[in-house]
């Protein structure tokens, strides 16, 4: 009788469809030896839920451990952290007023009071850069020739287009010299 | 979660994630540090912790994810299909010493340990740990039905080793 309630639970263990009560039922009714005699394959059903070894005895102080590792901040801790921050961001604000100041002290300046004296330095100026704007172009005339070829040839090309078919006619007319002479 | 809420809630749960890592594991030492490193991951997010609905499913999930991890590192050896279990070459003292429950046990993890995902968990979890089908499905992140199709095809591979050995051994 309860070797045929094992079959049953045991193909139904298999096949994946056990209650967890059957499969507790199966469990206990396989610790039975004289029971167990008839299914001797299924002894790993039994043993596999068996306990596993203690961990160490500092075990669980270490897993405490963990939550000490961070304490909560004291208040004067705390209050020294803001006081750091704060001091931090006025240097930080110290330092962009100082450089923007730099900056602004090497930004340029006017240079002269009387606007005849600047329009004459500009007038100067002017004249010096109009006077040396020419200089060295004569250095740059051999350059120009680079420009020129591509013109001639292109002149060549044109010339060979005509001899080309002055010469293709000529051979037509030779083809119909050497038709009639063998005619 | 404050610290009191931690020590509280979550560290009592020390012992059952050691049995289920030491299932994955087969080591004291490995098991336990594997603890050690999900208590102190979970302890760093003990500020989301407060909106996890069913903390010791998360602790489980992390755990077990934890141990695969290192399980992975061991670079053991992975079968590429659960029908390559049968190809396991045990050694003639293993099959000798299979007639007694410990060494027996020392076998079933052995086979269980050189599963493939999800097969592993899934006995792991409900067969070797006793977690409920919901829990476990939960903690596999998959549905109950999915659950039992997998423990059905990992059942009987065990049966299947675990028949081979036992002919071994006594034959």
């Amino acid at each position: 009788m309860e070797q045929d309630k094992v079959r049953e639970l045991l193909h139904r263990y298999y096949g994946g469809v056990t209650t967890e009560k059957e499969e507790a039922q199966l469990r206990e009714l396989l610790s039975d030896p004289s029971l167990l005699s008839y299914f001797p394959e299924e002894r790993h059903l039994i043993i596999m839920n068996e306990t596993v070894p203690e961990p160490s005895d500092d075990f669980y102080d270490r897993l405490t451990e963990i939550t000490h590792r961070e304490r909560r901040m004291r208040p004067g801790h705390r209050l020294l952290r803001h006081a750091a921050t704060v001091a931090a961001a006025a240097v930080i604000l110290a330092a962009s007023w100082m450089l923007l100041n730099q900056y602004r002290a090497q930004s340029v300046k006017d240079t002269y009071t009387d606007p005849e004296i600047a329009m004459a330095e500009v007038k100067s100026i002017l004249t010096d850069v109009s006077r040396k704007m020419n200089t060295g172009m004569e250095e740059l005339e051999p350059m120009r020739k680079l420009t020129e070829a591509p013109e001639e040839v292109g002149e060549m090309s044109r010339i060979n287009s005509i001899v080309e078919d002055n010469l293709s006619k000529l051979r037509y007319l030779n083809r119909l010299d050497n038709g009639n002479g063998n005619n | 979660m404050t610290p009191g809420e931690f020590r509280e809630k979550i560290l009592p749960q020390g012992r059952r994630l050691y049995a289920l890592a030491w299932r994955y594991l087969n080591s004291r030492e490995e098991a336990e540090d594997a603890v050690q490193e999900v208590m102190m991951k979970l302890w760093e997010e003990r500020a989301t912790l407060e909106r996890c609905e069913n903390l010791e499913a998360w602790c489980t999930t992390v755990t077990r994810n934890c141990c695969i991890d290192i399980v992975r590192k061991r670079n053991r050896v992975m079968f590429e299909e659960m029908d390559k279990i049968a190809e396991i070459t045990v050694r003639e003292d293993d099959h000798a010493a299979a007639s007694d429950n410990t060494e027996a046990a020392m076998m079933i993890s052995m086979i269980v340990s050189r599963m493939k995902e999800p097969y592993r968990s899934a006995l792991i979890l409900r067969d070797m740990e006793g977690y409920s089908y919901e829990e476990t499905a939960e903690a596999m992140n998959t549905n109950v039905n999915a659950l039992r199709a997998t423990l059905s095809r990992a059942r009987r591979v065990v049966r299947e080793e675990m028949k081979k050995i036992y002919a071994h051994g006594t034959g």
